[in-house]
């Protein structure tokens, strides 16, 4: 379309980009250096994008990183993952990925007999954190897979103030970085460490990164669980694995899809969707790659688009509600699109169950107490500048996410399986090989 | 009214008279028909020759066109069955409907559908079979006519209902199509432009179309000769008004505020002393029209604005409203001139953004203002103290029906325990029940979701042509129903009453409005 042309020509770097620096001119402190730039200026944004840079990083740190033991390694990582949460506190997906690397790290070592020598690293973690002491450990955020839960709790959440946490230099990189590793209870020739464990940790990298890729084609696995014959399918925007879902669906079962156009951040994305048109300056690749695809309308599915304004009109004729989320927590509450919450409240007021889809990426093993903190707002939109009086007199907040809890949920759908708002917390856990949640 | 049709359809109970040669229940069904054929007598005689006609050249090839009109004769024919006395399952009827036509059809029993004629009073309607097909030919026939009735399974659930809808509402089955082109002679120029303008939704409000209604009448009577032979009181209301409201009628459905005022204005001219002159019976009619555009919109007004800015607006409050309603915005300016400080949340929404209207007006008074989209709702509504709505009618069971979107905001403020206070003037309280938001909703237009700009300038965006593609609606509807659990207090001239007692204060005011009247 003639409207998008311009834009597309405008190519602003994305996780092509980064992927491509991964491929071609990586190094192992600029790329982290570059990356953290990446997070900050949204270049990189939205959940998949940042998991699958930021596993394809940690492969490449680690197939470059030499190490002596286990615990350098550890510190290595969680070092490299405090300066990038810091870049982006609410990007979760960018931890989540660190947890699932250091989770690796944990089968691998304990598969080679390093068990110990694992749990050691994570004690000393909390051993020099606790020699820090004072103000500085408090404000420091809770470190990667803690055991004692008391010293997470006394951690104050670092969402509120990114550059206070900033503004510490990350001493644990540079130490952990210099100071040769502490030797204690180290039985093993230290370069066999490495020679042990290294390509199977790789290897099981890898096998995260082809799971993130192939989580939507996953998750679509489900439809035929989730959408039956006849139903009507109400969903708040058209986010693609909402999508792939459908057009799954539609292949073998006959129904009607209610699209709500969605807040002004994503209803121009919608409408694109819907139309299964190519939006080419999108970040994420999968749009052309699903609008390459037969839409919905042509397989034969009904599909109406309404204004959010009309939920509640349809509402009584729907008969479920499915919704893609940003993140979902582990006591099975979520952040999803802004607006979004509308649409629960009004399928909760007529009994509408409501399935989120939700890749396995997007799970956090974090248990909420302040919603607010995660409600991340975007520049005003409601307003353009032609009206400029108004902008002086006005304020236009912009939230781009709604915190929705757990009781609004009926089952969440993620690619290891369907799972109940209940449960989210087992299988967070499951997936981290964590005995329990961080608490922020 | 004649009710042709048998009052027991059903198969279970065969009719005595022939003896039924097929088992099957729709011959026996089709046999039900047979010996009620004299029975219509009156008809007969009118309806035979044209009965004939019809059949022998009209029903061969049912083209859409008659379709149509046949689906609507029989819906005509099941009301008036409902009416009549006899109690048959409406199911029954409406399966052996289909298959009298078919024999019609198929050359056998002759079956015509005369036209609803709704002019002298009720719904007459006949379903006339002459000359006796003797049941062993229907079979093949229903098979046919089932493949020709039969909707695509597509258009069965909610977009069927959609379809229906939209065909209701925009193709104006009902009334004539709008244009002035169309209008009946008889229709005032007066009215022609009040129509353009509430077509064109340069008059939107409902107490705004209310006003334009009643001065385009005062013209209307002022203008009005009664014809010679006729009594005004006969005349004005039965012929020559009722030309202006299908009119009306054909630019926008009708809201309930106009229909309250309609049905007050005829009551007024039947009550009329018959023995009056027309100089001054239309006299006393324009009198009495002022009269109600003062007591019931004009001064309503100000006493809800009174009301809610004594009551509701208090120095300290942050009154939330969405989209733009008159009275709330007089009220807001209002209480900001008699010094209170408060701020106020203004929700808005795609398609209509009628809140940015109510931004600028308040924003530039002075009022601290916060704007958002019904998406950022649930950020902006813990900070408000009360919600503040304005409304389109008030359902006789206490539900408020106003523009798309303010149901949201109602039970999103009931949720976090906000009151919601409605103003509303009570010629906009409903003597109707609308449960749904679907049906009898007024739909809006769909390009509007196309439109990307959010000025008056249009900016076509992705959705453009979506009217090519096959598989694809876009819906907007203009209202949406809260249930009355979600409103705290109605705002109306009479002072402040719970929306589930709006039933008894809209009675309780007709009553006043017939006294004031009669004296």
């Amino acid at each position: 379309m003639a409207p998008t042309a311009p834009t597309s020509t405008l190519q602003t770097p994305g996780l092509k980009w980064w992927l491509t620096h991964l491929e071609t001119d990586f190094h192992h402190e600029n790329s982290v250096e570059l990356y953290v730039g990446a997070l900050k200026r949204r270049v990189i944004r939205n959940p998949v994008p940042a998991a699958v840079g930021t596993a394809q990083l940690f492969l490449r740190l680690i197939s470059s990183y030499r190490f002596q033991s286990i615990r350098q390694l550890v510190d290595y990582i969680s070092g490299v993952e405090e300066r990038l949460s810091a870049a982006r506190p609410r990007e979760m997906s960018v931890r989540n990925m660190v947890r699932r690397v250091v989770g690796i790290i944990r089968e691998e070592a304990e598969n080679n007999g390093m068990g110990d020598q694992f749990q050691e690293a994570l004690r000393s973690e909390d051993f020099e954190e606790a020699l820090q002491g004072g103000p500085t450990a408090l404000k420091k955020r809770p470190s990667l897979m803690t055991v004692k839960s008391f010293a997470v709790a006394a951690s104050n959440p670092s969402l509120t103030n990114v550059f206070e946490i900033f503004s510490h230099p990350s001493s644990s990189i540079t130490s952990s970085a210099t100071s040769s590793p502490p030797s204690t209870g180290v039985a093993k020739p230290q370069s066999s460490v490495q020679h042990d464990v290294r390509p199977a940790i790789i290897q099981d990298i890898q096998e995260l990164i082809e799971e993130l890729d192939s989580c939507e084609t996953n998750l679509a696995e489900y439809a035929m669980n989730v959408i039956h014959r006849n139903e009507v399918i109400l969903t708040y925007g058209f986010p693609s694995t909402v999508q792939r879902l459908l057009l799954r669906a539609a292949q073998k079962r006959d129904f009607t899809v209610v699209v709500v156009e969605g807040s002004l951040n994503v209803y121009r994305k919608t409408h694109n969707a819907v139309m299964n048109k190519d939006t080419a300056n999108e970040e994420d690749e999968d749009a052309a790659e699903l609008a390459a695809r037969k839409s919905l309308q042509d397989r034969g599915i009904q599909v109406i688009v309404i204004s959010d304004s009309d939920v509640i009109n349809f509402m009584g004729r729907v008969n479920k509600v499915i919704l893609g989320t940003e993140y979902v927590f582990a006591d099975g509450s979520l952040l999803a699109p802004a607006g979004t919450k509308n649409i629960v409240r009004a399928a909760k007021a007529r009994n509408t169950p409501v399935v989120v889809l939700s890749g396995s990426y997007a799970l956090c093993p974090i248990t909420t107490f302040f919603e607010d903190q995660w409600i991340e707002m975007g520049a005003p939109k409601t307003v353009d500048f032609q009206e400029g009086y108004v902008i002086d007199n006005v304020e236009m907040p912009n939230p781009m996410v709604d915190f929705i809890p757990g009781s609004y949920v009926g089952y969440f759908v993620t690619n290891n399986g369907i799972v109940a708002p209940n449960a989210m917390y087992r299988a967070t856990l499951d997936l981290y090989h964590m005995s329990e949640c961080d608490l922020l | 009214m004649v009710d042709p049709t048998p009052p027991s359809g059903s198969a279970a109970t065969p009719p005595p008279a022939p003896p039924a040669p097929k088992a099957t229940p729709k011959a026996a069904l089709k046999l039900a028909k047979e010996p009620k054929a004299p029975k219509p007598v009156k008809d007969q005689k009118t309806a035979a020759p044209t009965a004939a006609a019809a059949a022998g050249d009209g029903k061969r090839e049912l083209t859409p066109k008659e379709l149509k009109e046949k689906k609507k004769a029989e819906k005509a024919a099941r009301r008036a069955e409902t009416k009549g006395t006899s109690g048959a399952p409406p199911s029954a009827q409406a399966g052996h409907k289909p298959k009298e036509a078919s024999a019609g059809n198929k050359g056998g029993a002759k079956v015509t559908v005369q036209q609803p004629a709704t002019s002298s009073g009720g719904i007459v309607k006949t379903i006339y079979v002459t000359s006796g097909g003797s049941g062993n030919q229907p079979v093949k026939t229903v098979a046919k006519e089932v493949e020709v009735i039969v909707e695509p399974a597509k258009d069965r659930g909610l977009v069927g209902l959609l379809k229906d809808l939209s065909v209701e509402q925009n193709e104006k089955k009902k009334g004539p199509v709008f244009g002035l082109g169309h209008a009946h002679v008889d229709v005032h120029p007066a009215i022609l432009t009040l129509g353009m303008q509430i077509n064109q939704y340069v008059l939107s409000g409902s107490t705004a179309r209310c006003i334009g209604f009643l001065l385009a009448m005062k013209r209307v009577i002022q203008d009005y000769e009664t014809p010679p032979a006729s009594s005004l009181s006969r005349h004005l209301p039965g012929h020559y008004l009722s030309h202006q409201i299908a009119y009306l009628l054909s630019a926008r459905p009708m809201s309930t505020a106009m229909g309250n005022t309609i049905r007050w204005l005829k009551q007024e001219i039947s009550t009329l002393p018959p023995d009056q002159t027309q100089e001054a019976s239309k006299k006393h009619l324009v009198e009495r029209i002022e009269n109600f555009i003062r007591e019931k919109l004009t001064v309503a007004d100000d006493m809800i604005v009174k009301t809610t800015v004594d009551k509701y607006i208090r120095t300290g409050d942050t009154i939330l409203t969405y989209g733009k309603s008159q009275v709330v915005e007089r009220a807001l300016l209002e209480a900001h001139r008699q010094g209170r400080i408060f701020s106020v949340i203004v929700v808005d929404n795609r398609p209509l953004l009628e809140g940015k209207n109510l931004l600028q007006g308040i924003a530039e008074a002075g009022i601290r203002c916060e704007y958002v989209h019904l998406y950022g709702l649930e950020h902006s509504i813990p900070s408000a103290t009360r919600v503040l709505l304005g409304a389109h009618a008030i359902m006789a069971d206490g539900a408020l029906y106003s523009r798309s979107g303010t149901a949201i905001v109602a039970t999103t403020a009931r949720e976090f325990g906000i009151p919601v206070v409605v103003c509303c003037e009570s010629i906009k309280f409903s003597d109707k029940i609308n449960l749904d938001g679907i049906v009898s909703n007024e739909l809006g237009d769909p390009e509007l979701l196309v439109n990307m700009s959010d000025t008056k300038a249009r900016e076509m965006g992705p959705l453009q042509g979506w009217k090519e593609i096959n598989n694809m609606r876009i819906e907007s509807f203009r209202y949406d129903v809260t249930p009355s659990d979600c409103i705290k207090a109605v705002v109306c001239e009479h002072g402040c009453v719970a929306p589930k007692s709006v039933a008894s204060v809209l009675r309780s005011s007709m009553a006043a409005a017939a006294a004031g009247s009669a004296a």
